[in-house]
């Protein structure tokens, strides 16, 4: 009866924030068969099977179209080259943040430009015959951002480990590899290049346009996707009610959108409520106090569906393209 | 058969004493260091214990890998191929592989300069006895590596230049980068070190790593970060190059005609310059190789000073015959001088004569499939 697949990280501090994601959307992840499984489900979805993978078989089942969803680092879907195409990033989730930068040995203090590291794999090569070597698991974007630079005197030294011990261990001069706090690159005495900041990654849900969408599933990722998007507007907006009193309908209608809110209804029953951006909600209930309200309370929306389903919209537009 | 095959073979074998059947798989390493990363999306690397082997991209480096091996290196000779190279297609309408048949030919630097003509004759015959008339497009990168040599730019500048060169749009972003620079822009530290005798300068840089505890890690010394320190300081960088010189090289780059017409074209350019002496004479071999040539082409010529870039590893003049009835500038094939490629390959791989920085080498490669297509 499983009609939907998705991928989320088996491990880590990755894991963690995005069992917490869906936890806080009610869309609560657990594991079958207890903590060892690799299989799991997704609460009150019977139709959803999610699948334990590390980060990067979840970017190559994307790719393959062997999971309809994931949750996976960006800088790991860019890497994929021509897989990427047959990926949709559809809500990029403000965790997993890394930069993917270029960073030379910081004893380097002639070099903070891709031009100068131009100038020095140039430099390196007259005098030597070899090129300047770049260590990387990310191949594909470093070629693609040292071409852009015009950076062409370099060889890339595949790296499977520990990238930034690299040049310390002398088998590599310059390091392309994901930064959060640059403590790592300062302990391997490496400094990232001014200008090389080649990618600001985050954990992204992406959808797989390789994937067999059939309208069960289709339906199922659309039904999370609105649940996913409510609970952000939930988020976002407070709920604001006061007994009318003696405000006038059209005014508190266009204090709503004068705060970027709108009314939550028909203003029926004596009754107003208005949905107004969390931080502006103290300040609409004032205003409604000034004008004539009753007593205005400010009230927290888990939930906020809309007739604006943005995310659904964007997966049938990936869809549509495929 | 391929008609245009046949006429090939018998120029090859016209001019080279031997015919090779380098091996189809290549060291990838080598490849990576000659032609850099670009490697990979152009040709087929084969899956191996450490990525080791590429399917030949081309002909010229295996040729040349085998020659250093295995021949006498006595004086000048010259080796012939027949074979297969693959390559990754821009698009699906293009064929990943097809028949390449050349030669190349070593010798001692000078006595080569001679044959660089023979050389190109030899296809253009190759050319009508297939029943091709190709348009011919020639340039020469010694040209252009003169034409800045002759604006006295001074060290900095003219390596910028001729680097820019290599690399399309380089050059254009190159001059404007050029045209931007504002005197005295440069940083204190490297002014300061400027000022320096050399060893000062290393001891100052080397000081200010251990007071600030930053261990030397990669693969340059302090020597070489201290004198590039002093290069940034120089009065050299901070100083602009002349704009003359700028316009002259822009104009002599954008220039392209008949041979004649634009060789004379850049002799004008040259009289602009400061130091025109080795322009010049470059200038000179290039009217003089023409010369030669011009007597077996009869159909539309083409020479620039720009043309030759991109092409990788040649360093001296270059041509290339296209087939303009197959559609915008298809290639039937090409070639041209590079002694650098020999030089550098000779170092990693070891083999050749002991005074191979003294070689010269050049060569032809054609596509009796196009050929074939163009002449139906």
């Amino acid at each position: 009866m499983t009609m939907l697949t998705i991928g989320v990280p088996s491990k880590g501090r990755l894991q963690e924030q995005t069992l917490a994601y869906f936890k806080d959307c009610g869309l609560a992840i657990t594991q079958d068969g207890g903590a060892r499984g690799y299989v799991a489900r997704m609460a009150g979805r019977a139709d959803v099977e999610v699948r334990l993978l590390s980060a990067g078989d979840i970017a190559a089942a994307l790719r393959d179209g062997a999971i309809h969803a994931g949750v996976t680092g960006e800088d790991l879907l860019r890497e994929m080259g021509p897989g990427f195409s047959r990926v949709a990033l559809i809500l990029p989730l403000a965790f997993g943040r890394a930069d993917l930068v270029v960073a030379a040995p910081a004893a380097w203090i002639d070099v903070t430009t891709m031009a100068d590291l131009d100038e020095v794999g140039e430099a390196m090569r007259a005098r030597t015959g070899k090129r300047l070597r770049v260590a990387t698991k990310y191949v594909r974007q470093t070629h693609a951002f040292f071409a852009a630079c015009g950076v062409d005197d370099y060889r890339i030294v595949e790296s499977l480990g520990a990238t930034e011990g690299a040049p310390a261990a002398g088998v590599a001069d310059v390091i392309v590899d994901i930064t959060t706090t640059g403590a790592t690159l300062a302990a391997n005495h490496l400094r990232p290049i001014v200008d090389g900041l080649i990618l600001r990654s985050q954990a992204q849900l992406a959808a797989s346009l390789a994937a067999d969408w059939g309208g069960a599933a289709r339906e199922a990722m659309g039904a999370i996707l609105d649940q996913v998007e409510a609970r952000a507007r939930g988020k976002a907006l407070k709920l604001v009610r006061a007994a009318l009193g003696k405000a006038e309908p059209g005014a508190v209608a266009s204090l709503a959108g004068k705060l970027g809110g709108r009314l939550a209804g028909e203003i029926a029953g004596g009754e107003a409520a208005l949905y107004v951006p969390a931080e502006r909600a103290p300040e609409a209930s004032a205003h409604l106090v000034a004008m004539g309200a009753g007593a205005a309370g400010v009230f927290a929306a888990d939930f906020v569906f809309d007739a604006d389903r943005a995310l659904s919209r964007r997966l049938e537009e990936a869809l549509a393209r495929e | 058969m391929s008609r245009a095959a046949d006429a090939i073979r018998e120029a090859a074998s016209a001019l080279a004493g031997m015919w090779v059947e380098p091996p189809v798989l290549q060291p990838s390493g080598l490849y990576l260091e000659l032609l850099g990363e670009d490697l990979r999306a152009r040709a087929y690397m084969v899956a191996g214990d450490d990525d080791s082997l590429c399917l030949r991209p081309d002909m010229t480096a295996p040729a040349v890998r085998l020659a250093l091996a295995q021949a006498a290196w006595g004086g000048p000779f010259g080796v012939a191929y027949d074979g297969h190279v693959f390559r990754r297609p821009p698009d699906s309408a293009r064929e990943s592989e097809f028949r390449q048949i050349g030669v190349e030919k070593f010798g001692p630097s000078r006595a080569l300069d001679a044959e660089e003509a023979q050389l190109m004759v030899a296809t253009l015959e190759a050319c009508r006895a297939a029943g091709v008339s190709p348009r011919l497009r020639l340039g020469d990168v010694a040209v252009f590596d003169a034409l800045i040599d002759a604006c006295a730019l001074g060290d900095v500048w003219t390596r910028r230049i001729k680097r820019a060169f290599a690399r399309p749009g380089g050059l254009a972003a190159a001059l404007k980068v050029a045209r931007a620079v504002e005197p005295a822009q440069t940083h204190p530290l490297a002014q300061a070190l400027a000022a320096m005798p050399p060893d000062r300068a290393e001891a100052v840089v080397s000081e200010m790593l251990a007071d600030a505890r930053i261990p030397l890690v990669g693969g340059r010394s302090l020597q070489e970060i201290a004198l590039r320190l002093r290069e940034q300081g120089s009065a050299e960088v901070a100083a602009p190059p002349s704009v003359d010189a700028l316009a002259a090289i822009a104009d002599a780059v954008a220039l392209e005609a008949a041979p004649e017409q634009a060789l004379a074209g850049l002799a004008k350019i040259a009289r602009r310059l400061a130091a025109p002496a080795p322009f010049e004479a470059a200038l000179a071999l290039a009217a003089k190789r023409w010369a030669e040539v011009s007597r077996a082409h009869s159909g539309e010529a083409l020479f620039s000073a720009g043309f030759g870039r991109g092409l990788a590893f040649y360093d001296g003049f270059v041509f290339e015959l296209e087939a303009p009835t197959l559609g915008g500038r298809a290639s039937l094939g090409g070639g041209g001088r590079y002694d650098g490629l020999l030089h550098r390959i000779a170092a990693s791989e070891g083999g050749g004569p002991s005074d191979v920085a003294t070689w010269g080498a050049v060569g032809f490669a054609l596509r009796p499939g196009r050929m074939d297509e163009a002449a139906s």
